[in-house]
């Protein structure tokens, strides 16, 4: 059948990918800590044209290549920053530069880098699921009344340590689990400065995504009429058969 | 059907929620005591079509997977406990507290409620209570005679009786909670505890960490109006934004309704 017919169905595909994720990136375009995701998208098996000699199909001239299809590969989040917005409560917490937070769910750890912790009812720190905010020791962190915190992540009892360092650790490839937490394996960070008493908003760029937005729109609108175009010239090949 | 319809749908619910407490927020901007309440996002899960780290050759793997993501949920409703400003009113009953702590009010069927409204009066008996005229815990009488009364910042309250002798009659004390975020309101600017907040631990003011009493004073709301009207227009602009993404996933549906002739 019509190869062209198949090439732009996967175009078309493509482009609902994309919308789904523009989508889902304006819907948390106000969530704290959240990274937006792009869609990579890939040229699919591509395939060399050849002038071919009608006695030897091995020769001919090289034409050019095509790809017989475009296919989303991959949505990447990505980690830059995002802006800082003073709250001013004590327990809200914004990683300026590289970073996340590690927090326990299910005696697993996952990395965050939403800040907006509260205490639970015995003082530990948890973020807004109840889960435990850990240290560099890994263990659950119990903080004083009037706690503070420095850039680095110790907390002070006043003017004292309380020998508790929120852990911050970056990710070699951040993959995102939802909930505003991610997987990935840790590696050291080191250009990060903590800061209390503040939050970080989400990195997505709303301008950008309704370009994007429109682009999809019409790209989408264009291929279709591809579809349409060959559809129709396929309509004429069948009458042009049956008046024969 | 395309999973964008849904996930924008949901960013646009969120604003919608956050909108109502911003408003809430905002028509309690006066009100004594109040303390601010801020929406906590989270996106949703993930379905994965392609899980980062699948081998795609030997010795290779993807870097980063394909997933599709859900749109966004509000995970909590967050009161925020930072101080109120500071009023002077003047009212021998109104007291304000200076930092940590909450008033314990005794509630008509006998449970303690917590408030930080401090704009106490005094009822036929000459016990002090609320506006909605629950009693202050520990009970404050004052003798019928007294020509005025003063409270310390550590919550000693006296009366000076006609004849110049000044009565002790009794002390304020306050309550603490570990986690306050965790209490619940039910109105009327009253808390009550819950599992999450911890269990209430009483002291004397101005000793411990807890605050110190003003008297004369209100503690207004800590509502920052300035915040809360550019929060207003953030709202309304996502809002905005994610009706923009349900009509393009619109008329995707209806490029894809006129593909068939």
């Amino acid at each position: 059948m019509n190869r062209g017919l198949y090439i732009s169905t996967m175009g078309m595909l493509a482009n609902m990918a994309q919308l789904d994720n523009i989508s889902n990136n304006l819907a948390n375009a106000d969530t704290v800590g959240y990274k937006k995701d792009e869609v990579l998208f890939k040229a699919y098996l591509e395939k060399e044209f050849r002038n071919y000699d009608s006695n030897d199909i091995k020769k001919g001239k090289h034409v050019g290549y095509m790809e017989t299809a475009l296919i989303a590969e991959e949505t990447k989040p990505i980690i830059s920053q995002g802006q800082i917005v003073e709250t001013n409560n004590p327990t809200d917490f914004a990683i300026f530069g590289d970073g996340f937070f590690k927090v326990e769910r299910n005696s697993e750890i996952y990395y965050s880098r939403n800040g907006e912790f509260k205490l639970n009812q015995d003082g530990f720190l948890v973020n807004s699921d109840g889960n435990y905010i850990l240290d560099t020791n890994n263990q659950h962190i119990q903080v004083p009344n009037n706690f503070t915190v420095d850039e680095l992540g110790n907390i002070y009892n006043g003017t004292q340590l309380t020998g508790q360092k929120i852990a911050i650790v970056n990710l070699d490839n951040p993959s995102k689990f939802g909930i505003n937490l991610f997987t990935g394996n840790e590696l050291e960070a080191q250009n990060y400065k903590l800061i209390q008493g503040s939050v970080e908003k989400s990195n997505v760029d709303t301008l950008k995504e309704m370009v994007n937005l429109i682009n999809a729109n019409r790209a989408f609108e264009i291929i279709q009429k591809s579809v349409q175009s060959q559809d129709s010239m396929t309509g004429r090949i069948v009458e042009a058969a049956q008046r024969i | 059907m395309l999973v964008s319809l849904y996930s924008a749908s949901t960013g646009m619910i969120a604003q919608q929620r956050r909108l109502d407490t911003i408003s809430n927020n905002l028509s309690n901007v006066d009100t004594t005591g109040y303390k601010a309440q801020r929406v906590e996002f989270q996106d949703l899960l993930y379905t994965p079509i392609k899980e980062a780290g699948t081998p795609v050759a030997q010795n290779s793997v993807l870097p980063t997977g394909d997933y599709v993501g859900h749109g966004v949920k509000v995970v909590a409703t967050n009161r925020i406990f930072t101080q109120g400003n500071i009023e002077q009113t003047g009212g021998t009953f109104d007291f304000a507290i200076m930092g940590d702590g909450f008033f314990q009010v005794q509630l008509q069927d006998g449970r303690i409620a917590y408030t930080r409204d401090g704009s106490f009066k005094v009822d036929g008996d000459g016990r002090l209570v609320t506006s909605n005229g629950l009693l202050l815990v520990p009970n404050i009488t004052l003798p019928t005679t007294a020509e005025s009364v003063n409270v310390s910042p550590d919550g000693i309250i006296s009366a000076k009786l006609p004849d110049g002798t000044i009565q002790n009659v009794g002390n304020l004390t306050l309550v603490r909670f570990v986690n306050p975020a965790g209490l619940k309101s039910i109105g009327n600017n009253l808390f009550l505890s819950t599992p999450a907040s911890g269990v209430a631990t009483e002291g004397i003011p101005n000793q411990d960490g807890f605050g110190s009493i003003e008297q004369g004073s209100l503690e207004k709301s800590n509502v920052d109006v300035v915040k809360e009207m550019v929060n207003m227009i953030v709202a309304q602009r996502t809002y905005d934004l994610n009706s923009k993404a349900i009509q393009t996933a619109d008329d995707f549906l209806r490029t894809i309704g006129t593909l068939k002739r």
